[in-house]
């Protein structure tokens, strides 16, 4: 299914040098060239675009403004900046309203792969409508505790970035946000960035105070919302997974990177639930609510009531956002990795291990939706270790009860 | 005759011996030479005859011929004259005879000569026993002979005046004879006269003698003239004849020269000899001289007599009596009186000759005696006559006279006066006298010094005491007759003299005694007395005092007064009132002060006898006076005027001086001031003192040691303080008369004192370095901070110049700014590079301030400093910083620029290849299809075709077009590259600490800093793949490796100096907990006398310009500071060196990390 791409910048010859350039996509995409925000507009509100890459500085509107009134008219479309500016403070005024942000001179094969994920994504998308809300999505909300302790010590000025990344690494929408800036083309040059300490590193305590207390790049769960009661379920749990998912890859694999990134993946897991969530909170409460004594699976009430399950919203929210391949597939197939043809032992593994021994003991039905997928187990021969590995959450969900006695009560109660 | 005899016999006996060895020699000769027999017999008969005389000479001559005849004239043997032997006869004897008669006459002529040899030495044997001497010399001075005698006369033996000529001897006369000597000679040889002379010559010995040389006169002898002559010494001759004629010389003068007429007559009354004298004194008339016979004489003297009688008589009888001597008196008719002596002339053998007649002129002489026996008489009376004992002794002690008042002095007895020896008279004389020794010895004296005067008191035994004065008589001309003594009796004079002399010193000891002047004027006014004192008093000249007149004394006195009327006045006054008495004070002329007493001096029955007058000099007493006054005045202003309280109480605690301020001080009451003892006050005062014990005791203490003095401080209640100084109240002998109290209030100066105090101790502690200054600069004082920031000790420093220690050309500037400032008064602040005693730098930023006295002169500078290198590097660091981010955000903006043009220029390049890819294929195709068929359908195109083909190497574009292509995107490739490398180096948005790939920070600050070492070096890098992120300022941190990769480079190009290339190896390690970068080049190495500075900021070994000193400060700091690492370094003279930087991974404690 050809794709229709919009390209917008000032500069003609930048146009006509991308129109050759991806000449040899011609087969996949079509690609429409204006030199003006307002010949954008004019374009998409005369043809369905999925998706438009824009410069960022051009006379009369700029790519910010495109894109901020792409996003409310064409909800749908895959928003990338394609910039030669390459300050931190063009990037930071670009994160609302893009999902990705790419720095002239681009190698228009990253532009390529990020696209292409990102299509693919949305195309696995049952629920095409969803594709809209998600790509709509500014933020991920976060718990109102977590996000009043993060502004709370972002305002400290002594507060320490380690500080910082203790708060985020335990929300699944900051630990997202960042992921998602650090991966913008700028800071992220060289390679994708899957580690949520890398990530804060990159960015920097400065920038994640200035993101966070000026430019409200995170949000907060409505409190007053339906499905807020289930929130410090889904964080517990998704705290847990993570925790535990990096336990397993260090001690499966021994690489700090393949521990980092199965803590990262593990907190993302299920970011779709949450994105339904907040955004179908109705729809949402019903799957909840028929989850007891239903002989339907999970999904299976996913599907019927919000359309596709949660973990294709979340991989289309992932890859929308550019983040690394490997954190949206393990978003995407944690219930079932061995569908992802993984032959080694990865942080999918790691992370659906993870989740499959956490739902396991978790309390909450919302939880529970997942089983261990045996193939990719057996195929990676850990059948045996699956059992350590659920003692090892045996010793984190103890050692959580006697620091944390109240973690539940305080998150309700705020 | 024996000897002749002897001879003939010899000379006959010679004739055959001779002829004999002619024979024996000629036997062998004769075979040698032919007729040899002939020559020797011929010399036999020569000799014979030569030697033997004429009869052996003739028997050689006959014997020869028969010898020869015998043996060698044939017929052999024939013993007689043969034939051949006869014609040798005659010669033979002819020879013979020849040879005897030469022989004779030679010997005659040797006899002769031998006589004549003999007769010469006999006659020189002669001469040379001669007492004189004999010469001969030639005409040109040369000495021929001289007899050795002449040793004894001229010192000179014959051997040194033959070598010496005439000349030596010539040389030796002397020089008053020299010339009758010369010329005697020259008319010797000149004119052959005879030569006679004598004349004195000095012998060799330098000794003088006479010596008596004649010559008959000159003779010609062998061609040659020559003359003889005789030396006599006639020393002792001409001697003798110098003493005769001194003596006749002599007696010339003493017949002629007395004032005696001298007539000497011959047994026969002729006259011999009669002097000048006696021609004049008797008037004789020429002619009468010219007879010898006396009678003409006489009859021309004898009317000139006044009784001629006698005279002849006399003459007669002595005539008769030739052996008798006489003498008489001759007076003549003109009064002449002519003493007349006769005495006869004899020989030593008293043969008679004559007599003389000496008649002498005792004219003047006889009036002298008549004169003299007058004057002695009147003498004599005269002497009768005085009261004084005379004594008049002639020039050899005799007394000449004596008067009757000496023989009634000393009771000399008549007996003893009649005597004609003095001697005894004298010894009576001297017995007499108290002390007789001395007397004596003044006799004596007096004698051997007739010239003198004396006059001695002398006392007698019987306690009489005489007035001794002796004197010499002489004559009008000074010419001594003898000795006048004279005597007085001065008995009762000396008595009263004694009296009035003791009465006298006593008054004037007593005048003299007394420190005030003192005069007594009699009513005549004559000054009776005036003391030494006075006399200074008014410095009265001598001259003035010889007399005592007292008028131009007084004149001179009354001069001296300043009010010389007023002086007047009273005096004029006192002598018109003899009665009254006055006391008066004056003033002199030179300020002194004098009091004036005078009183008259009456007798004891009242009488008036003159007036006394004393002078008192008071100038001192005045002068105290005034001073006392001046004192007491000054007193009582100081007591008065003194911010000090004064009480000053006496020994018996009665208060005697009190002043206003003490008053105040202690605020006393008025009732208590009434009170004039001490009591009271005390007990007034110690009830407001804070602590009254000591005080108390202190007083109780100083009144029991009224000599003590003391000095405390004394607290109030009311908070002030007192300082108490008390001593005693002394006069100069240390009598004590009370005791003074001074109280100060000190209140003020106290707190002064401790704000001063707790300020200086401020100041000593501040913790930034303090320094006081003179004004020239010299430093006075340090506090502690400055030592601790300088090294420098308070003892170091002091006397030094402050500016000594800031030697750092650097800051001259700034110096002489702060100087100019502070001199003007103004304070100075700002920062100065200043050198530490071990010679660090540092930076300080200083204030400068002037101390001003009241009058507005600066006294000192303070000088405050404080280090602030830290600060200094701070901002070093800052600006580096800032530097980076400023490079950073050009970089950006660089970037945006450069980006969009690169991002189309890849695209473009992209599209070109890839549409390149995909058209070749189709042109191929195209090419191949149309060939075939073009070549069928237009041969000509398809020729055409390939021409064109051909000439735009269509090949050649087809296989280079894609290669440009690719390297063209190569190009924009690494464009973009270098731009990224750029941000990516100066990290402008990393504001703070973010994770970063060292790997890649490395190699983008390899990319920037490509151009700093490609030329000279090889860029070799070995990253570590595990190395993770790590949190640091990545922008700094690759300034860091920036600098050293630079350093490297810079240190290469020194090494290598355009000759190839260097190595520069970066490697980057993981060390588990930390990163270990490393830097290694292989340039000149870091020599070890710098590798400890190398991280001081603003040091740096490049040439001015070329590097600012800061990168390795800056990179120490960075690493060490700001990320808690390790930077060091290896390094190898001439091989390299490396750098090393240790960075942890686990830097959460680093401080840096907070927010």
């Amino acid at each position: 299914m050809t794709k229709c791409l919009l390209f917008v910048d000032d500069e003609q010859m930048v146009l006509d040098g991308l129109r050759r350039a991806l000449w040899s996509m011609r087969g996949e995409w079509e690609m429409h060239f204006v030199s003006s925000g307002a010949a954008a507009l004019d374009a998409l509100d005369s043809m369905p675009f999925d998706a438009v890459v824009t410069d960022m500085r051009m006379p009369g509107m700029d790519g910010v403004q495109l894109l901020e009134l792409v996003k409310e008219r064409h909800g749908n479309l895959v928003r990338i900046v394609l910039s030669g500016q390459s300050s931190k403070d063009a990037i930071l005024r670009s994160v609302a309203p893009a999902h990705q942000f790419l720095s002239k001179p681009c190698n228009l094969q990253e532009l390529k792969a990020r696209l292409n994920q990102a299509f693919a994504s949305r195309d696995l998308l049952s629920n095409q409508p969803l594709a809209s809300i998600v790509s709509r999505m500014r933020s991920i909300p976060s718990l109102p505790h977590l996000y009043n302790d993060l502004t709370v010590a972002l305002r400290d000025e002594n507060t320490s970035l380690r500080q910082i990344e203790e708060i985020i690494s335990h929300d699944v929408g900051m630990a997202a946000k960042i992921l998602q800036l650090a991966n913008s083309a700028f800071i992220a040059a060289h390679g994708r960035v899957s580690s949520l300490h890398e990530a804060l590193s990159l960015i920097g305590a400065e920038t994640v105070r200035s993101l966070t207390l000026s430019i409200h790049v995170f949000s907060q769960f409505d409190r007053n919302a339906a499905t807020a009661a289930h929130l410090p379920a889904i964080w517990d749990h998704s705290v847990a997974v993570a925790s535990l998912a990096h336990r397993i890859a260090i001690t499966e694999t021994g690489s700090k990177h393949m521990a980092e990134e199965s803590f990262t993946t593990g907190l993302l897991h299920d970011v779709g639930k949450i994105v339904l969530l907040a955004e179908m909170p109705k729809e949402y409460q019903q799957v909840v609510a028929s989850l007891d004594g239903n002989n339907q699976s999970f999904r299976e009430l996913e599907i019927k009531y919000v359309g596709c399950p949660h973990e294709q919203i979340g991989a289309y929210l992932m890859s929308v956002w550019g983040l690394p391949v490997p954190i949206v597939q393990a978003v995407e197939f944690h219930h079932v990795p061995s569908a992802a043809a993984h032959t080694e032992f990865s942080s999918l593994t790691a992370v659906h291990c993870a989740d499959a021994i956490v739902s396991a003991s978790d309390a909450s039905p919302l939880n529970h939706d997942v089983d261990v997928d045996t193939r990719h187990v057996e195929a990676l021969g850990l059948v045996d270790i699956l059992p350590q590995w659920a003692c090892f959450h045996e010793e984190y969900l103890s050692a959580n009860a006697r620091n944390q006695p109240s973690q539940d009560a305080k998150a309700l109660s705020t | 005759m024996g000897i002749r005899w002897k001879g003939s016999i010899l000379g006959y006996l010679l004739a055959p011996v001779l002829v004999a060895v002619a024979l024996l020699l000629s036997a062998p000769l004769r075979s040698v030479v032919p007729y040899v027999e002939f020559y020797l017999f011929f010399a036999a008969v020569v000799a014979v005859a030569w030697f033997g005389g004429r009869g052996p000479g003739l028997l050689a001559a006959l014997l020869a011929p028969l010898t020869l005849d015998y043996f060698f004239l044939p017929p052999l043997y024939t013993l007689g004259f043969s034939r051949q032997a006869r014609p040798y006869i005659l010669p033979f004897l002819l020879t013979a005879l020849a040879a005897a008669w030469m022989s004779s006459t030679r010997a005659a002529a040797k006899r002769a000569q031998a006589a004549r040899l003999e007769d010469e030495e006999k006659f020189r044997k002669l001469l040379a026993n001669l007492p004189d001497v004999s010469w001969t010399t030639d005409r040109h001075g040369r000495m021929l002979y001289m007899s050795p005698k002449v040793v004894n006369v001229l010192g000179y033996t014959n051997r040194e005046i033959y070598a010496g000529g005439l000349a030596l001897l010539l040389g030796r006369i002397h020089a008053d004879d020299l010339p009758s000597v010369q010329s005697a000679v020259q008319s010797l040889f000149a004119g052959g006269k005879a030569f006679d002379v004598e004349f004195r010559f000095q012998r060799k010995d330098g000794e003088w003698v006479w010596v008596h040389n004649r010559a008959i006169g000159a003779y010609e002898k062998d061609g040659v003239i020559l003359a003889d002559g005789v030396i006599t010494e006639i020393s002792a001759r001409k001697q003798a004849e110098a003493e005769s004629q001194a003596k006749t010389a002599f007696l010339g003068a003493l017949v002629n020269s007395p004032i005696d007429g001298i007539l000497v007559l011959d047994s026969n009354g002729r006259r011999i000899l009669q002097n000048e004298r006696m021609t004049e004194m008797h008037q004789v008339p020429r002619q009468i001289l010219l007879d010898p016979d006396h009678r003409a004489m006489l009859k021309h003297v004898l009317p000139q007599i006044k009784n001629a009688g006698p005279f002849v008589a006399q003459i007669e009888y002595l005539s008769s009596h030739p052996e008798k001597t006489g003498r008489d008196e001759i007076e003549f008719n003109d009064g002449r009186v002519f003493d007349r002596y006769s005495a006869p002339v004899k020989d030593n053998s008293g043969k008679y000759y004559g007599r003389i007649w000496t008649h002498r002129d005792i004219t003047e002489r006889k009036r002298a005696e008549i004169e003299l026996r007058s004057k002695t008489a009147f003498l004599e009376a005269q002497a009768e006559a005085a009261i004084d004992g005379i004594v008049v002794m002639d020039a050899e002690g005799r007394r000449i006279l004596h008067n009757r008042r000496v023989a009634e002095m000393f009771e000399i007895p008549q007996a003893l006066l009649a005597g004609p020896d003095h001697n005894d008279v004298r010894h009576f004389m001297v017995q007499k006298l108290k002390e007789p020794v001395p007397g004596l010895a003044l006799i004596e004296h007096l004698y051997r010094h007739p010239e003198e005067a004396r006059r001695e008191e002398v006392e007698f035994v019987d306690g009489r005491v005489f007035d001794v004065y002796s004197a010499p008589v002489t004559g009008s001309s000074g010419e001594y007759y003898g000795r006048i003594w004279t005597f007085r009796d001065i008995t009762e004079r000396k008595r009263y003299e004694l009296e009035l002399k003791s009465k006298t010193a006593f008054l004037e000891a007593q005048a003299d005694s007394t420190i005030d002047g003192m005069l007594v004027i009699d009513r005549n006014f004559r000054r009776i007395l005036v003391n030494r004192r006075l006399v200074e008093m008014f410095e009265i000249p001598q001259a003035l005092l010889a007399d005592s007149d007292q008028i131009p004394v007084r004149k001179h006195m009354i001069d001296r007064f300043k009010d010389r009327q007023a002086a007047h006045a009273l005096v004029d006054y006192l002598y018109s009132h003899p009665e009254e008495t006055s006391r008066s004070e004056f003033e002199l002329t030179d300020g002194r002060a004098l009091e004036i007493y005078s009183a008259p001096v009456k007798g004891s029955q009242g009488e008036y006898y003159g007036r006394v007058w004393t002078y008192r000099d008071i100038t001192q007493r005045k002068q105290y006076e005034m001073e006392l006054k001046s004192k007491t005045a000054f007193l009582e202003a100081q007591v008065n005027s003194t911010i000090d309280g004064i009480l000053v109480v006496g020994q018996d605690g009665h208060r005697l001086l009190i002043n206003q301020q003490l008053i105040e001080m202690f605020r006393v009451p008025a009732e208590i001031l009434r009170h004039p003892h001490d009591g009271p006050m005390l007990e007034h005062v110690t009830s407001l003192v804070k602590d009254p014990g000591p005080f108390l005791s202190e007083i109780e203490y100083l009144n029991q040691h009224p000599e003590e003095t003391s000095r405390d401080e004394i607290e109030f209640k009311d908070g002030t303080v007192f300082d108490r100084y008390s001593a005693s109240v002394t006069d100069r002998d240390g009598k004590i008369y009370g005791r003074i109290w001074a109280f100060r209030d000190i209140t003020a100066r106290k707190r002064d004192e401790d704000t001063l105090r707790q300020l200086s101790t401020a100041v000593a502690q501040s913790p930034v370095s303090v320094v006081m200054m003179n004004p020239d600069g010299n430093v006075t004082y340090v506090n502690q901070r400055f030592t601790e920031l300088t090294g420098y000790t308070f003892a170091e420093m002091i006397g030094k110049s402050w500016l000594g220690i800031h030697s750092d050309p650097s800051s001259k500037a700034a110096l002489a700014d702060l100087w100019n400032a502070v001199r003007e008064g103004k304070e100075w602040h700002g920062e100065l590079r200043n050198k530490r005693k071990n010679g660090q730098t540092y930076w300080a930023a200083a204030a400068v301030t002037p101390i001003l006295d009241a009058k507005g002169v600066i006294t000192h500078f303070v000088a405050v400093k404080e280090d602030i290198s830290e600060r200094r590097a701070m901002e070093t660091e800052l600006r580096q910083a800032q530097k980076l981010e400023g490079i950073g955000q050009l970089a950006a903006g660089i970037a945006h620029e450069i980006n969009t043009p690169t991002q189309f220029v890849t695209d473009n390049l992209t599209f070109l290849q890839e549409s390149w890819q995909a058209a070749v294929p189709v042109f191929n195709m195209y090419r191949t299809v149309l060939r075939d068929r073009l070549l069928k359908l237009a041969p000509a195109a398809a020729v055409e075709l390939q021409k064109a083909e051909q000439s735009c190497d269509l090949d050649f574009i087809a296989e280079e077009v894609p290669r440009a292509i690719a390297q063209s995107l190569e190009g924009a490739r690494r464009v973009a590259s270098i731009v990224r490398a750029m941000k990516e180096f100066s990290h402008p948005d990393s504001a703070e600490k973010t994770d970063a790939d060292l790997n890649q920070g490395v190699l983008s600050t390899i990319t920037v800093a490509r151009n700093e070492w490609k030329y000279v070096a090889e860029m070799e890098t070995s990253f570590d793949k595990t190395l993770p992120p790590i949190l640091c300022y990545p922008g700094e941190v690759n300034q860091v490796i920036l600098n050293l990769v630079v350093n490297a480079a810079h240190s290469i190009k020194e090494k290598v100096n355009g000759n190839g290339k260097g190595k520069i190896t970066i490697c980057t390690r993981n060390r588990g907990s930390f990163a270990e970068i490393s830097v290694s080049d292989t340039g000149m190495g870091i020599p070890e006398e710098i590798q400890h500075r190398i991280y001081e900021p603003f040091f740096t070994t490049k040439e001015v310009g070329k590097g600012t000193g800061q990168g390795l400060a800056f990179s120490h700091s960075v690493v060490v500071r700001k990320h808690g690492g390790k930077i060091w370094f290896d390094t190898e003279l001439g091989r390299g060196t490396t750098f090393f930087i240790n960075l942890p991974l686990q830097n959460a404690d680093v401080a840096e990390e907070k927010l």
